[in-house]
């Protein structure tokens, strides 16, 4: 559906110029690499900040023909203002076959600190060669889910014969918002792990996250941008419209198959499921995913994109102009499925 | 004997003088004055008071069935430099003083259709008094007494001179002119509008256009369009490729003031721009102005254009049809009521929809679960009545209507019942009405006014319908709606005066006042989510807002030395809005020098003031775009321009002008940076910036407008910035349609009475672009991998040399003509923006890879197009 929204956008803009076509070249604008910091600060969890090098679009693609990592930066953490942590460097490890610039790298971390609600942090790193990059940003409190409420719908056969049959999950997720601070969302959904027990017992299932009938997700999208743009995926949302209201998001789980054998050989089965996360987001962590969607799916993103418009950067809270320092603070629900599956 | 033989004969066969109340009955060919007088004392009782040599040798001639007295002296007394006066039974006669100077004036129109001639040159018997009919065809034009003869000269028309005559008094004299099917061929004709623009005022920088210049001026798509005609004159910028964009002097396309018959037209495209709303059918002619504006015009920085509708023929019912490839046009226009009064009917729509419909539907019918469909059409409609009471007096009626359409609806299902299904509708309009009325009298030879009243109307309006459901029971059971309703429009109410004054030979003046009623409406936005169980209006707003304005001008034509003349005015404005009055004084003053009869060097100042301007989030037109006011947080707009230009007529054919400008903008208004990143739903005002500009530069045109072979070559030299607080780091940058060189050149050959053809070659400096070359690494918050583009300058980046050949050809037929055009007729793709791609590349064992590369984004190939117009 979102193809065939695309599709018409592009054949409104371009179909009726008949035909386009493109040619490789090297524009002649002058431009140097400058420091970029990245780090999200996540309440409870441990603090990471990338510091990488910005590139040219044609100088290739990082990681296969260039190392973009900055490792000999000097990097402070403040805390409230109080007196500074110098970060180092540690290698982390996540490899990614698809994307070979998220290789092993090499980032800077906190020893000693673990971000709490209400902390004021600021990072500042020099780098010899790409000058310095400095960002702040508070760590948001916490909004709590209130309550859940499930409806199974639609139980119907399986496509595989393992597994009896299918069903789609309705949920009504409620959290009140606070009227007296302005509050950024976002809404992720998490499968805890697969379960393997002794003597058979399993829990393992399959099920599509459906956020398309919230509409909160798209309360950025302008009635023309709900002709033509792509809103999937996005479960961002501010408090603009419901403020200091409790409000049920609406959320799907979607052919939800679920392959649960032997639950009595392991006890831990019973409580497999899915985490519900919602956590209350720093405005620039907003603000940067909005303007991602802007660039890539947005009106005017879009129509810059073919010369139309203007063009739709990426929105950056550190001073150098790239990278994103951002603070969440997570919410979790846990849904067990096993007893929600019809008898 | 005999004299009084024939008097008698006269006033018996008439029933003699019969006197009724202050009406008489007299019938008298060529008599002695003296004899009438007499006869008339003798039967009324009224008393005749003169010299007794004040009417020898004079004879007269009268025909008047009970007519008011007046009406009768006035007639026998024309052209006899005599004047009466009235006190009680006593006509008192004497001989008028010595009148250096009487007015001629009339109305000059074609012969046939009895449309005024809008820009006819009307010149003395010293070939150096002259003037030129305004947009009713009437002129105005004071000599000096003695013999005297005019003439009237207008391309594409025979020429036509008044046999002489002695001018004593003020008089009257009505031309129509003959169309000239061989189009100069065969008579010369060494005077057009835009020659007298160029020579014979102080204006710099205006241009009129005529419908059939339009009409030979290839176009994409054979659609014949005013703006994309004005888009090869020096210093005005079309924009994006293809589109009717007018950017002139480095201003926005909201700085030009577009107007139908007088009255603002806000939306003036289609298709996003692709064709403008002037259906060419409709119009007669285009006043265009780029420089040195009349004090009646203000409003806009950046250029003022009133297209001209047709009234409609007074003899004869004429009409046509027009087929092209992307949309149809029919126009009907003739007399009613005897030729006094007249219509001009015209309508235009696109086709597009006749062709997306059946084939969506037959996509369609081919799946199952998917089902989508997309209609879109624009419609023009001009419909205008005109009413002749008299020769002085004329009333019009005038309608448009302008749409577009667009309908998208996309539904999802699920194909056996089971599942879930959504579904989304899409529906937006937006578009113009203008409706108007008006008067226009002549009160004296020297006088000409008119009144108007009009309302008009810019809206947009976007509705979309989101459901989503599940079947329960093979029946679809409604989750959740979502429904949006977004509007936004103008309404505008206006009165208006404007009069037409030559209180002497050497002076025209023009003054007026208009009042109007602005309400703005820049966004209605509701949003409504709806489940199974509640409903939350989650969004509602609404901002409007009501503003009064009131104008207030005069200026005019001055000659006060043989080869000086001296256009001078003042417009004063206040825009009363949320409490808050903005007033503004905008002098113009331009001043032209004959050095000789060829050559005349001009300077000209003037200021213009805005209190609307246009949000558009694109280069193209959308329904996004909002008009908007300034309000009690912003100042108006301002330009203040000087110009100058030099204008030389080389041989019988040629006119060559150079212009130079230079111009200051203040209170522009802009979208400030990221102002994508607040809510849809934000007050507009919170998205802006306020800044100021400048534009500088030179426009050179050498024009040939006689002949088989007309056309022009143009050149241009721009300089455009501009400058906001909260854009691009408050740091200053080209402006987007920075076009620094810009050729035009345009040929039109008449080859046949049958064959004509015309060629339009544009060679310009690219447009300006931002293009963002640095990337940073992704933090992978959002939900998909992107390329992270870092911030750049704005503009910071000239597109390639733009260039392109179009290609028409003409035909006349017996009932109609063919028209062919090949747009871009050499196929040069130009580069409208850069994207960044992928590549593929070889390693060194010839594994291939993908590279990311800048590309070229090239548009519009070669398009060739025909239509066929029939005219009965």
């Amino acid at each position: 559906m979102a193809i065939l929204n695309r599709l018409t956008y592009i054949l409104a803009l371009l179909g009726l110029s008949l035909t386009s076509c493109y040619s490789d070249f090297e524009p002649d604008v002058l431009s140097k690499p400058v420091l970029c910091m990245n780090a999200v600060f996540t309440a409870g969890d441990s603090v990471r900040v990338e510091l990488t090098r910005t590139w040219r679009y044609d100088e290739g693609i990082p990681g296969e023909d260039f190392n973009i990592f900055v490792t000999d930066a000097k990097v402070l953490l403040y805390v409230n203002d109080e007196a500074p942590e110098t970060l180092v460097v540690e290698r982390h490890i996540t490899s990614d076959p698809y994307f070979p610039q998220y290789k092993d790298r090499d980032v800077f971390v906190s020893k000693s600190y673990i971000p709490r609600p209400g902390d004021r942090i600021r990072l500042e790193a020099v780098s010899e060669n790409y000058g310095a990059a400095s960002a702040e940003v508070t760590v948001p409190r916490q909004i709590k889910i209130d309550h859940v409420e499930k409806e199974v719908k639609n139980i119907r056969p399986s496509r595989y014969g393992s597994i009896p049959y299918m069903f789609d999950i309705d949920l009504l997720v409620y959290f009140t918002d606070s009227d007296a601070t302005q509050d950024y969302y976002k809404f992720d959904c998490k499968s805890s792990p697969y379960y393997y027990g002794d003597s058979g017992a399993i829990a393992r299932f399959y099920y599509t996250l459906d956020l398309t009938a919230e509409p909160l997700f798209t309360e950025h999208v302008s009635t023309l941008e709900s002709v033509i743009a792509n809103t999937s995926g996005y479960s961002i949302f501010s408090d603009r419209q419901i403020n200091g209201h409790t409000y049920p998001l609406h959320i799907s789980l979607k052919d939800l198959q679920l392959d649960y054998n032997n639950p009595n050989n392991n006890p831990e089965l019973a409580n497999a499921g899915v985490d519900l996360i919602l956590s209350a987001i720093s405005p620039d962590y907003y603000k940067h995913v909005l303007s991602v969607w802007e660039a890539e799916d947005g009106i005017v993103g879009s129509l810059g994109g073919v010369g139309l418009g203007e063009l739709v950067s990426t929105y950056s809270n550190v001073s150098s102009g790239a990278g994103i320092v951002a603070a969440s603070t997570p919410a979790t629900y846990h849904l067990a499925l096993p007893p929600l599956i019809p008898e | 004997m005999k004299r009084m033989t024939s008097l008698a004969l006269s006033l018996l066969a008439a029933g003699a003088v019969t006197l009724c109340a202050r009406n008489v009955t007299v019938h008298a060919h060529n008599l002695p004055a003296t004899e009438v007088f007499e006869e008339i004392m003798t039967r009324s009782g009224l008393n005749f008071v003169y010299p007794s040599t004040l009417l020898k040798g004079l004879r007269v001639s009268v025909d008047a069935d009970n007519r008011p007295l007046e009406d009768v002296l006035d007639e026998m007394f024309r052209d006899t430099g005599i004047v009466y006066r009235m006190r009680g039974d006593n006509i008192i006669l004497s001989r008028r003083k010595a009148a250096e100077n009487a007015t001629v004036s009339g109305f000059v129109r074609e012969e046939g259709s009895e449309e005024p001639l809008v820009g006819v040159i009307v010149t003395g018997a010293d070939g150096k008094s002259r003037t030129a009919t305004n947009s009713m065809g009437f002129y105005s034009l004071t000599l000096p007494c003695g013999s005297q003869s005019l003439s009237f000269s207008y391309m594409g028309y025979e020429p036509q001179s008044t046999r002489p005559f002695t001018l004593t008094v003020n008089r009257n004299v009505d031309v129509n002119l003959i169309p000239s099917a061989t189009k100069l061929s065969e008579v010369e004709v060494l005077a057009s509008p835009n020659r007298n623009l160029s020579m014979s005022t102080p204006s710099i920088g205006s241009l009129k256009v005529s419908k059939s210049a339009i009409v030979s001026t290839p176009v994409i798509f054979g659609e014949s369009d005013v703006i994309k005609t004005l888009q090869l004159e020096p210093g005005v910028s079309a924009g994006i490729e293809g589109t009717a964009g007018m950017y002139v002097h480095g201003g926005n396309t909201d700085e030009n003031l577009y107007m139908l018959d007088n009255i603002p037209l806000y939306q003036v495209n289609h298709l996003g721009g692709l064709f403008s709303a002037f259906n060419v059918e409709a119009l007669r002619n285009v006043d265009f102005y780029k420089s040195s504006f009349p004090a009646r015009y203000d409003g806009r920085l950046s250029s003022f254009m009133d297209v001209n509708t047709k009234d409609g023929s007074m003899k004869e019912r004429h009409g046509s049809l027009r087929l092209g490839l992307t949309s149809g046009a029919f126009n009907i226009d003739g007399p009613l009521n005897n030729g006094k009064t007249t219509y001009s009917v015209a309508l235009r729509r696109s086709w597009y929809d006749v062709l997306t419909i059946p084939t969506f539907a037959i996509v369609n019918s081919l799946r199952n679960d998917d089902h989508f469909s997309v209609g879109y059409a624009f419609t023009d409609l001009n419909a205008k009545l005109t009413h002749r009471f008299s020769e002085r007096s004329k009333a019009y009626a005038m309608v448009y209507y302008g749409e577009d359409y667009l309908k998208v609806t996309n539904k999802h299902d699920d194909e056996d019942k089971q599942s879930d299904y959504d579904e989304e509708k899409h529906r937006l309009r937006w578009g113009n009405i203008v409706a108007s009325m008006g008067w226009n009298y002549v009160f004296t030879p020297n006088l000409f006014g008119e009144v108007t009243g009009a309302y008009t109307r810019y809206y947009s309006s976007m509705v979309s319908d989101k459901d989503y459901g599940v079947y329960h029971d093979s029946k679809p059971v409604m989750q959740t709606r979502d429904n949006t309703r977004t509007e936004n429009n103008i309404n505008d109410w206006i009165i208006k005066t404007d009069f037409d004054w030559r209180p002497y030979r050497s002076h025209n003046i023009r003054f007026g006042a208009g009042f109007t009623r602005h309400s703005f409406l820049p966004a209605r936005t509701r949003r409504t989510l709806q489940d199974a169980s509640t409903t939350i209006t989650a969004r509602e707003l609404i901002t409007s807002y009501h503003a009064n304005e009131f104008n207030l001008y005069g200026g005019g034509d001055w000659q006060p030395a043989g080869p000086l003349r001296i256009n001078y005015g003042l417009h004063f404005s206040l825009f009363d809005i949320e409490g808050k009055k903005h007033t503004n004084l905008s002098p113009r003053l331009s001043a032209a020098w004959s050095v000789n009869d060829n050559m005349v060097v001009k300077a000209g100042y003037s200021r213009t003031v805005q209190y609307v301007h246009q949000l558009m989030q694109s280069s193209i037109s959308l329904p996004t775009d909002q008009w908007v006011p300034i309000t009690a947080d912003h100042k108006p707009q301002t330009a203040d321009k000087i110009s100058a230009g030099a204008y030389i007529t080389l041989g019988r054919d040629y006119t060559m002008s150079v212009e130079g400008y230079y111009k200051w903008m203040d209170n522009l208004l802009d979208y400030q940076d990221e102002y994508y990143l607040l809510p849809p739903d934000t007050d507009w005002e919170a998205k802006l910036t306020p800044g100021s500009g400048t534009s500088k530069g030179i426009d050179f045109k050498i024009a040939k407008e006689f002949g088989k072979v007309t056309g022009h070559i143009a050149y241009s030299l721009l300089w455009a910035d501009r400058c906001f607080a909260d854009k691009n780091g408050g740091r200053p940058f080209p402006a987007r349609f920075d076009n620094r060189h810009k050729i035009n050149l345009m040929l039109n050959w008449q080859i046949s009475p049958r064959w004509e053809m015309s060629a339009a070659w544009t060679g310009m400096s690219g447009n300006r672009f931002t293009l963002a070359t640095q990337i940073w690494n992704d933090p992978q918050l959002a939900p998909w991998h992107y390329d992270m583009l870092m911030g750049t300058d704005v503009n910071n980046f000239r597109l390639p040399f733009y260039h392109r050949l179009d290609l028409s050809a003409k035909r006349n037929t017996k009932r109609g003509y063919w028209t062919f055009s090949l747009y871009n007729a050499y196929c040069n793709m130009n580069t409208i923006a850069v994207r960044r791609d992928y590549n593929f590349r070889f390693d060194s064992n010839r594994h291939t890879d993908s590279f990311p590369v800048f590309q070229k984004i090239k548009l519009i190939p070669v398009i060739p197009s025909v239509s066929y117009t029939w005219l009965f």
